[in-house]
């Protein structure tokens, strides 16, 4: 028998600028993003049952990714499957389970490690008994697994989280059940509608992009023997799939519209940009100021355009797609192009999506400038808390993002310039 | 303990909750013909200044973030979203808003509205 490990899964893909693992493509982010997207999710639940959203979207993405890796690993032994399934959740930094005690049927599952909520527990005061437990992801995603690891069709495994470290429960547990009627799930859109580019080396920088881009992917994101976590960078983060963060995002912004109207699709979509913010705020602005980044990037920085250059070569090795710079940035714009940038191809692959450009991307991009331009980045070490985020995305908030392109309105790329703009 | 746990407590001002209180509204003047709040107990309230506090206080998302989780109840009162999202200077809710968008924000924030602070030195309108 052939020892598969759950990094012998992962699969970059230079051209594509995306990681994928069970034919799914992966990205890593922070659990201030995680929090953040969740949260802004999660205030809907007067409006329409987000669970249909935060589980279900998990357990389609897993159930696609788990079946896929079985079938072209020939994984047949449901033991194997289990002991799969248990590696490769604490290896993205999920946490720590044991399905010992799953069968077809279903069972319990119990932990005292959970990203969202370990990480929720650690930073928010308890919620109150009543209200469920924040591992929504988790509970889909163990769901879909079950489903792959017993060949049962998506949408035959019901969930429902039961503790929570978040109302001072020492564990997450969650119960897991057959359902008599399969749940309206649809299949995961996988790689969608991928494109390839390529990892422009502009003239006026010294930067090595591909060579940045090379060193990063070749950095270990390491969980934690003990946790399944992955602290790096100063944050907690994950290597989730893309799709459930893209979709997520797009079906809370149909069903807002769809229940409450129009009026509520721009207030939705700012906050879908404010976690493009949250993200280069926290895991962009935490890469900056790494020792890695030292060791790896900072030797070629001679100018804060620099910096700009840097982080781009940093987005296609944690598989979010390539960024190509078309002019050389200033404090005034940046203008730049996205190949097969994760939220954009997931998007393209729906029948008719709601979103017609990425909003994510449009906070990012403004906040990576944000970071260079206003904060300094390049000249000092920051802080990073409530005040400076003020400073740079609220009062203080200069950069904002448009789209001058976008796939998912007929271009063939998304290009973006983030300006200085009357925001 | 570790670094990511710690700024976005500096949002969450924990423990400090404070009550409006149940005193009587109070009108001072300044001597040049303007009036301003002293404390409050209104039945309806001015919603910019409350949007302001929310916003400079707790969060830079924080009054999107409460206007949503109290879509259903706005709903039922019939007052338009948009004035609840970016009110206008004299746009003004019933107190059974106020005392909603408080309830909710002990639930998200811990900390009720402090509507005597929050009201201060507004010029009544």
């Amino acid at each position: 028998m052939t020892l598969l490990t759950a990094e012998s899964l992962v699969e970059p893909h230079l051209e594509k600028g995306s990681i994928l693992i069970g034919g799914e493509p992966h990205v890593v982010h922070c659990h201030y993003y995680n929090h953040f997207l969740q949260t802004s999710i999660e205030d809907a639940e007067g409006i329409y049952p987000v669970e249909e959203v935060l589980v279900w979207t998990a357990q389609e993405v897993a159930h696609a990714l788990f079946r896929n890796i079985f079938t072209k690993k020939g994984i047949h032994d449901f033991n194997q499957r289990k002991s799969l399934v248990e590696s490769l959740y604490s290896s993205c930094g999920f946490g720590k389970i044991s399905l010992q005690g799953i069968t077809s049927e279903g069972g319990e599952i119990s932990t005292p490690y959970e990203h969202y909520a370990y990480t929720y527990a650690a930073t928010f005061p308890s919620r109150p008994k009543g209200k469920r437990g924040v591992a929504y992801f988790s509970q889909g995603y163990i769901a879909g697994a079950i489903e792959a690891i017993y060949d049962l069709p998506l949408g035959s495994i019901g969930s429902e989280q039961t503790a929570c470290l978040t109302q001072g429960d020492p564990a997450v547990r969650w119960r897991f059940y057959r359902l008599s009627h399969l749940l309206p799930l649809s299949p995961s859109v996988q790689e969608g509608k991928a494109q390839t580019g390529t990892l422009v080396q502009p003239r006026d920088t010294r930067v090595p992009m591909a060579q940045i881009r090379d060193a990063v992917l070749g950095l270990p994101l390491n969980p934690d023997p003990d946790t399944g976590l992955i602290e790096a960078f100063g944050v907690v983060l994950t290597r989730l799939p893309g799709n459930y963060y893209t979709l997520i995002s797009e079906r809370h912004f149909q069903r807002m519209i769809q229940v409450v109207g129009e009026e509520v699709r721009q207030v939705v979509l700012d906050m879908l940009i404010e976690s493009g913010h949250v993200c280069a705020f926290n895991t962009l602005g935490g890469i900056m100021q790494s020792a890695e980044w030292d060791a790896v990037v900072r030797p070629y920085l001679d100018t804060p355009e620099d910096w700009i250059y840097g982080i781009s070569a940093v987005l296609p090795a944690i598989g979010w797609g390539i960024v190509e710079c078309s002019q050389r940035p200033s404090a005034q714009a940046w203008n730049l192009c996205l190949r097969n940038w994760y939220e954009t191809t997931a998007l393209a692959a729906l029948p008719s999506p709601a979103l017609d450009h990425s909003p994510f991307a449009k906070g990012l991009f403004a906040g990576i400038m944000a970071l260079v331009y206003k904060a300094g980045i390049a000249e000092k070490s920051l802080t990073f808390d409530g005040v400076l985020y003020r400073q740079l995305f609220q009062e203080g908030r200069i950069y904002e993002t448009e789209f001058l392109e976008s796939r998912l309105q007929g271009g063939e790329k998304d290009v973006l310039r983030a300006r200085v703009g009357h925001v | 303990m570790a670094i990511w746990k710690n700024w976005l407590r500096t949002f969450l001002p924990w423990g400090k909750a404070s009550g409006g209180g149940s005193t009587v509204l109070v009108e001072k003047s300044d001597g040049e013909g303007r009036h301003f709040v002293s404390s409050i107990d209104s039945d309806e309230y001015v919603l910019a200044p409350i949007k302001q506090w929310v916003i400079s206080t707790l969060s830079p998302y924080a009054w999107d973030r409460v206007v949503i989780r109290s879509i259903r109840f706005i709903r039922d009162i019939n007052i338009p979203l948009t004035s609840l999202l970016s009110p206008h200077p004299d746009t003004k809710v019933p107190r059974e808003v106020v005392h909603r968008l408080s309830a909710i924000l002990r639930e998200m924030y811990g900390r009720e509205l402090p509507l005597h602070e929050v009201f201060k030195n507004q010029i009544v309108v």
